[in-house]
């Protein structure tokens, strides 16, 4: 690129660049400033430090995370072999299927969340039909599998495009030629789809599980005060108890975690022989 | 092993049975929508030959291989192997390899993995496969490369890649669907050399599909050349060349002198040209071609049976060659001349001497085959 053009891209970045700045660079900076400096006064850890030693926090956090991490494999799981179908069919009811799976991203996760109150609380639907034949009422709101459920009925829709779309630049020949060299159907999928498909499956994992991670009202709706997320606590901290600098320092150490685990994930992915896949 | 052969007007006739027909195909058709795209094709392909399918896109060609790689299966008629019907058979199973036209190669495998997987698909031992895949690679020269993804090769590598690939699970036949079509003409020809050169050392029976004629000529021992989903004609390069059997081959293969007219007693007339026919022509209505390159032309005196006086009509300098369009008799001809010292200053309207021996002259069967 010749310097008028690099110009020309930087002028055409700037409206972004000034929204980013003005409306996300300034907010975190302000929260870092108060979680390293409650009072404003001399900067110290001391406030990050007594958050991410409190048992309660750690637990909270690790909370956060298995509950991040087992949406994001389930999403997988339920998601590639929509995916993979999605492949085989054709365009009129491939948007069908996408549609349908992106729906929910349609309405307020409010709304979509407290259907699932209605379906699992106490004196639910689900439970109403257990008592009917005769079974005892379950508990099935306010605990991890509630949240899971709620989180992966949101998120997966990101997995299924995002598999979505490194399943479909697959070359249908690759398949044709393992098939032609002995492959069954299954080590076709195997040998083929599996390892060329691992660059979606990253992004859409990443994506679900950063999502997952600073999820709000999801687990405040369906974990309640029993399946506190870090996200809910950074709410709490702030609005419930007015803490602002502990809100700030629940934040950092939320962000901190997550960049690191994103970091980490994509260095392994990308690095060494799996370069080849990711590029 | 099998060497390459040439067949001048019949080279199946001294071979075993079952040699001249490895690969048989009777009467296969294929529909789509009710519509044949391959319309009753049967053929014979010789044991360690190459048979190229040869037509413009659209006339059932690719269709034809992939019905006898087995990704295909046929409406109508049966394909045998060795002797062997293998119509039911997997693509793997019937041991046809196929060579694709982009060569499909695993991108995210070394090339010693993209070897080894119809071996890993066997489930041989480690041992053996490492074993079997290192002197495969040794024989297509691609032993430096054996750790590099097949993106960071060159074209001629890749294909190397792709037939050793298909190679090494040992088939009986190996087809090749175009696997030149996407490149330049330089590469073409080089890849053309290393795939002659792959084909001698193995001596595997191919089945080459393409649309370019100087490429099928280039490569077979036999041509096959198909129109419309028909089979037009079989045979060697020089004779698919020499004897086309129908206009369309006559065509196809770059006859550019068409005649058609009434033979009376050896001679041919089409309103003001006469021209003698080779002997034993029969009377009646005839369709003839007088190949570009048999006609001699000269300033000077030219001797031949049929013998012109010809006006320049067009000339076109090709390097070694000339294009020169001439009339004669209110016909037009086109012939391909050596660019001689005294054709070089040749011009429009200049006049010259024409002359081809009766023997050059071929009579095409007028109802295609």
């Amino acid at each position: 690129m010749d310097r008028a053009t690099t110009r020309a891209a930087w002028l055409l970045c700037l409206p972004m660049l000034v929204f980013l700045g003005i409306f996300f660079i300034v907010p975190v900076g302000q929260m870092l400033g108060l979680a390293l400096s409650p009072k404003g006064e001399s900067y110290s850890f001391d406030q990050v430090v007594s958050v991410v030693s409190d048992p309660f926090y750690q637990r909270v956090a690790i909370r956060t995370l298995r509950i991040s991490l087992i949406t994001t494999v389930i999403s997988v799981i339920i998601a590639y072999p929509v995916a993979l179908h999605l492949r085989n069919v054709g365009p009129r009811w491939q948007s069908a299927i996408i549609l349908v799976m992106v729906s929910p991203l349609l309405t307020s996760v409010v709304v979509r969340t407290l259907a699932w109150v209605v379906l699992l609380s106490q004196r639910g639907i689900l439970n109403q039909a257990f008592t009917g034949v005769g079974l005892p009422p379950m508990r099935m709101l306010y605990v991890e599998g509630a949240v899971v459920l709620g989180l992966v009925h949101v998120f997966f829709g990101y997995m299924v495009v995002s598999l979505m779309t490194s399943i479909r630049k697959i070359d249908e020949n690759l398949y044709t030629a393992a098939a032609n060299l002995g492959a069954s159907r299954w080590r076709q999928h195997l040998e083929v789809t599996l390892p060329l498909s691992l660059p979606g499956v990253l992004t859409g994992a990443l994506l679900v599980f950063i999502l997952s991670a600073s999820a709000y009202a999801t687990p405040s709706l369906l974990g309640g005060l029993r399946i506190s997320m870090l996200a809910v606590e950074v709410f709490n901290q702030a609005i419930t108890y007015f803490n602002w600098p502990e809100a700030a320092a629940i934040s950092i150490a939320l962000f901190v975690v997550i960049a690191a685990i994103v970091w980490l994930v994509t260095r392994v992915a990308e690095g060494g022989k799996r370069k080849v896949i990711f590029q | 092993m099998y060497g390459r052969r040439i067949h001048f007007e019949d080279g199946m006739t001294s071979l075993p049975a079952t040699d001249a027909q490895y690969l048989r195909l009777t009467g296969i058709t294929k529909l789509y929508g009710g519509l044949p795209v391959v319309n009753d094709v049967s053929l014979g392909v010789t044991r360690g030959e190459v048979l190229t399918i040869l037509g413009p896109s659209g006339c059932g060609k690719t269709t034809t291989l992939k019905m006898i790689a087995g990704f295909l299966a046929p409406d109508k008629g049966s394909i045998a192997i060795d002797d062997k019907r293998v119509d039911t058979l997997s693509s793997h199973q019937r041991g046809a390899a196929m060579v694709f036209q982009n060569y499909a190669l695993f991108p995210h495998m070394t090339v010693r993995r993209n070897v080894a997987f119809g071996l890993r698909m066997q489930k041989l031992p480690a041992a053996q496969i490492a074993r079997e895949v290192d002197e495969m690679l040794a024989r297509v020269r691609l032993d430096p490369y054996a750790e590099r993804y097949p993106k960071e090769l060159s074209g001629g590598q890749q294909q190397r890649v792709a037939l050793a690939r298909a190679l090494i699970i040992k088939p009986k036949i190996l087809l090749l669907d175009e696997p030149f079509s996407s490149l330049d003409a330089k590469l073409r020809k080089q890849l053309r050399v290393e795939f002659l050169e792959v084909h001698r050392a193995f001596g595997i029976t191919s089945i080459f599909v393409t649309h370019d004629l100087e490429e099928a000529f280039a490569i077979s021992d036999k041509v096959a050349v198909m129109n419309g989903g028909l089979l037009e004609q079989i045979g060697s390069p020089v004779e698919i060349f020499a004897r086309p059997r129908s206009r369309f081959v006559a065509d196809f293969v770059g006859h550019k002198n068409l005649i058609s007219g009434d033979v009376a007693n050896g001679v041919l007339t089409a309103g003001a040209l006469s021209m003698k026919m080779p002997a034993g022509t029969a009377n009646g209505s005839a369709q003839v071609t007088v190949p570009v390159h048999r006609v001699r032309i000269s300033r000077g005196s030219v001797s031949g049976d049929n013998a012109y006086s010809a006006a320049v009509s067009s000339v076109t300098f090709l390097g070694p060659a000339m294009q020169i369009g001439i009339e004669i008799a209110g016909t037009k001809f086109e012939v391909y001349s050596p660019s001689t010292a005294e054709l070089a200053d040749l011009a429009i309207g200049d006049r010259v001497n024409a002359a081809w021996d009766a023997g050059d002259v071929t009579a095409i069967p007028a109802d295609g085959n």
